[in-house]
């Protein structure tokens, strides 16, 4: 049974990641004009989507045998035939061929492994961010400060705002509370724990569909505190003096050394967009009420899905 | 500064380095006594961890009589500044993490080019706002 119920929640979270992967190159450059708090919670659902789509239309899909099993008149597996039956009941005895068992295999695999490298990724930097908290000081910047030679500004999940000390020593005093601000906005939306959390379950997307949606993710929450920290000092063009200022200084003296991104990547695009007028915030009723209808045309096509399962399921046991 | 606690040493070799920093030199028989006895770990692991710590660089050693005298290579704030060093190192180094949310990217850099296209631009910018006001 349980394999089943994997099969079930792999066939559409594939199906999903696939119809991400066809669709996002599509209406990237819409999405990318958003306003950036509506950008990143459109592709932290995208990102958890084949996740999520997986475990929601499963629950759905077995829901009919749940009902069936509890109340016998609502037990449907009678009136269909001809390919198995995604129940509790029925379901049990059919055995699953070698064929399908590698089918899920291949499914459990190619997400797992780079769950597993990204939980271990995570698991090693919260190790190293602990560290540098553990050592970090406070000393009136707003701040910890970390006795390191190597200018950074960083929020970590759980470490709260870190800034080197060599940063503090070396950047105009007028633009550090740009960044601090800018920190302080990563820490209050738990952008570290939120991205983590995106990155551990967009596992289920295609290798390049994951990058560029983990990529765009980390855009848009750097410009969400960007505006936020130009909000709150009442002074956008700060906020990109700043951000030229850090990354001349994490260039180092040997700037013209290092390999460059093309275009400037995301620091070109965070300082015309803080170039450009401030983009009206975006309301959160719109985003949550095509959730509800997602979920709520899931719930009422269950029968269809359960069907879809059962037949695709069928066709794999055969 | 709080205390660092080095994600490179385990806890006894961090006891051995701890003590040796507060009480040099030391050899296996004091350590043991010191560090050892309360852990209820014999002798030999404390020598394979003095001998681990003097491969790693951490301890200098020399033999007086039948053993060896252990001291520290280095203080203990050049050991805490290594290890910070270190960390931001590979935290800053490493691929791009999603646990971490740095002000501008840790591993990638704009270039000279257009990072001197965007100063223009702010400036230009910063000029013309000061001229409206």
């Amino acid at each position: 049974m349980i394999q089943f119920v994997g099969l079930t929640a792999s066939l559409f979270a594939l199906i999903t990641a696939l119809a991400v992967a066809a669709l996002y190159p599509l209406v990237r450059r819409r999405i990318l004009g958003w306003e950036p708090a509506r950008r990143a919670r459109v592709l932290t659902a995208l990102a958890v989507a084949p996740i999520a789509v997986g475990l929601l239309h499963t629950a759905l899909c077995l829901t009919p045998g749940v009902l069936g099993t509890v109340w016998p008149a609502l037990d449907h597996c009678l009136y269909h035939s001809g390919h198995p039956h995604l129940c509790i009941v029925h379901l049990a005895g059919v055995p699953i061929s070698t064929s399908s068992s590698l089918l899920l295999m291949a499914f459990v695999a190619a997400f797992a492994v780079p769950f597993a490298a990204t939980a271990r990724r995570i698991v090693r930097t919260r190790r190293l961010l602990r560290v540098l908290a553990d050592s970090a000081h406070q000393d009136g910047t707003g701040a910890r400060v970390v006795d390191s030679v190597r200018p950074f500004a960083a929020t970590s999940a759980g470490g709260g705002v870190l800034v080197s000390r060599a940063l503090v020593d070396r950047l105009d005093p007028a633009l550090l509370p740009a960044v601090i601000e800018h920190e302080r906005a990563h820490a209050e939306r738990r952008d570290p724990a939120r991205r983590a959390i995106a990155a551990l379950l967009a596992s289920a997307h295609l290798p390049a569909t994951r990058r560029v949606l983990l990529e765009d993710l980390e855009l848009a929450s750097e410009q969400v505190c960007d505006e936020q920290a130009g909000e709150r000092l009442g002074d956008r063009l700060l906020v990109a003096r700043a951000l030229l200022a850090v990354e001349r200084l994490m260039g180092g003296p040997d700037l013209e050394l290092t390999a460059p991104r093309f275009g400037g990547g995301h620091l070109a695009a965070r300082v015309h967009a803080l170039l450009a007028p401030p983009q009206p915030a975006a309301s959160t009723r719109k985003d949550w009420a095509w959730l509800a209808f997602a979920v709520a045309l899931s719930v009422l096509l269950t029968d269809r899905l359960h069907h879809l399962a059962e037949t695709l399921i069928g066709m794999l046991i055969a | 500064m709080s205390r660092v606690s080095p994600p490179f040493l385990g806890d006894l070799e961090m006891a051995v380095m701890t003590h040796l920093w507060a009480r040099s030199p030391g050899d296996v028989k004091t350590l043991h006594a010191a560090i050892g006895a309360a852990r209820s770990i014999t002798p030999n692991t404390v020598q394979s961890t003095l001998v681990r710590l003097h491969k790693k660089g951490l301890l200098d050693r020399q033999k007086v009589s039948h053993a060896y005298v252990y001291t520290p290579a280095c203080s203990r704030a050049d050991f805490e500044r290594d290890v910070l060093e270190e960390v931001v190192s590979r935290v800053m180094d490493g691929r791009p993490d999603a646990m971490l949310s740095a002000f501008v990217d840790l591993t990638e850099r704009a270039g000279p080019e257009v990072l001197e296209r965007l100063e223009r631009l702010v400036a230009a910018r910063l000029d013309a706002s000061e001229e409206e006001t």
